[in-house]
């Protein structure tokens, strides 16, 4: 028994299958080297056998001329992988800050996942279990649709989902600058602007000064903005987008589980105030929930961005 | 301008038909190679192997192990299936050929 010799069938071995099995395959590999070897040295010995070996193709690359066709995941499904599972666990992790945001008893991670939001560390646990749960699930999915090819799924255009991080421009930057001074100004001078539509005293005009709460959260999302932009113009990455998006999650999880407390300064009905208050919270949750859509998308951008091209 | 890569992409199709003519005899890899050799068609055993077992596992070849000499041997032999897809393909190859030939109109040599 030649070493090299089984050290090579044992190789393509590693690699090959088929439906007789891989001995069938080796055995006919075995067969052809000690043919050859016979007939181009007149005789099958160890020396004969390396010789033969050594013009052989590599072994790898011989299994795969056995496996053509026989993928068990396609190669244009295998590059989607990594792309289906994100954005799988995007949305998942986006329904679980939804859930923290709209202060929910648990974090929903997985249908079968809950962790309770005062252990973190169960949290963080579960973003790789439930990463590679996905990424199980999808390889299944891609696995049943590569044997059975009859099945075309609807392909996700999910590169950014058609959402493209265009340069960033001095009118851009102009426009974030000027919204944030804006709401600078205001944050800086709403005494005075609220004391004086007071005294203005006009009838049926509900005057509400904004909890300073949510003015910090106001200012905070237009500060993250503009940070984002500036920093877009050293390096313009999607992540930049992402991160900024994740930021503003975490200061509406911070201000939308705390009691507000409107100030009615226009001495109408008590009850006007309350109406604002839902209504704002109605939009907060709104504004929460195209964020995390924007995360997601930003997130998903990245991946596309880091693993695809 | 290198035609290796051309040649092997037509050749795919071509190498199939010559294995399923030369296999009306009973054959086993190695002999195959060298009896297409002296015919005048180059094979290598990375691309003749596989070949002959995707052809026989779509039914178009049949192969028994022939253990009766000291070396064990798989030999190969064309089916009936087979022999329906060659008179096929030879057709396919005649027309192919002779449209080259009217298509090129006498300025390709």
């Amino acid at each position: 028994m030649n070493k090299k010799l089984e050290a090579y069938l044992s190789e393509v071995g590693h690699y090959v299958s088929g439906p007789k099995g891989a001995d069938d395959i080796l055995d006919e590999i075995r067969s052809h080297i000690l043919d050859r070897a016979q007939e181009e040295f007149g005789n099958s010995d160890d020396e004969s056998v390396d010789k033969i070996l050594a013009k052989m193709e590599d072994p790898r690359e011989m299994a795969s001329r056995y496996s053509q066709g026989q993928d068990i995941i396609a190669p244009y499904y295998r590059k989607h992988i990594i792309l289906y599972t994100a954005f799988l666990f995007f949305i998942a992790l986006g329904v679980s800050v939804v859930s923290l945001v709209l202060g929910k008893g648990a974090i929903h991670l997985l249908p079968f996942f809950q962790s309770s939001e005062d252990n973190f560390l169960v949290f963080l646990g579960g973003l790789p279990i439930t990463f590679f749960t996905y990424f199980g699930i999808v390889c299944l999915f891609f696995m049943i649709i590569t044997k059975y090819r009859t099945v075309k799924p609807a392909w996700l255009m999910v590169e950014g989902s058609g959402k493209r991080l265009g340069k960033p421009t001095a009118l851009g930057f102009l426009g974030t600058l000027v919204g944030f001074l804006l709401v600078l100004l205001v944050y800086s001078f709403q005494g005075e602007i609220v004391s004086f539509i007071a005294d203005l005293s006009i009838k049926n005009v509900v005057v509400v000064k904004i909890p300073d709460i949510l003015m910090d959260a106001i200012l905070a999302t237009t500060g993250i903005d503009l940070l984002v932009y500036s920093l877009r113009f050293l390096a313009n990455t999607p992540v930049l987008e992402a991160a900024g998006a994740a930021f503003k999650l975490l200061v509406m999880a911070y201000v939308v589980r705390r009691p507000f407390g409107f100030e009615n300064l226009s001495g109408l009905d008590g009850g006007i105030a309350t109406a604002v208050e839902v209504g704002i919270r109605s939009v907060l949750v709104i504004v929460v929930v195209v964020t995390t859509i924007d995360l997601i998308r930003w997130l998903m951008y990245t991946f596309s961005e880091k693993y695809l091209r | 301008m290198d035609t290796e890569n051309l040649e092997k992409e037509m050749n795919r199709g071509f190498l199939q038909l010559v294995i399923l003519i030369v296999l009306e005899t009973p054959m086993y890899g190695y002999m195959m190679m060298k009896d297409m050799e002296e015919k005048g068609v180059s094979i290598e055993e990375s691309t003749l192997y596989p070949l002959m077992r995707r052809l026989e596992s779509q039914g178009l070849l049949t192969s028994r192990w022939d253990t009766s000499e000291n070396k064990a041997r798989k030999y190969y032999q064309i089916t009936e299936d087979g022999r329906v897809v060659r008179d096929k393909l030879a057709d396919i190859v005649r027309r192919q050929s002779m449209l080259v030939e009217q298509l090129k109109g006498g300025d390709i040599r």
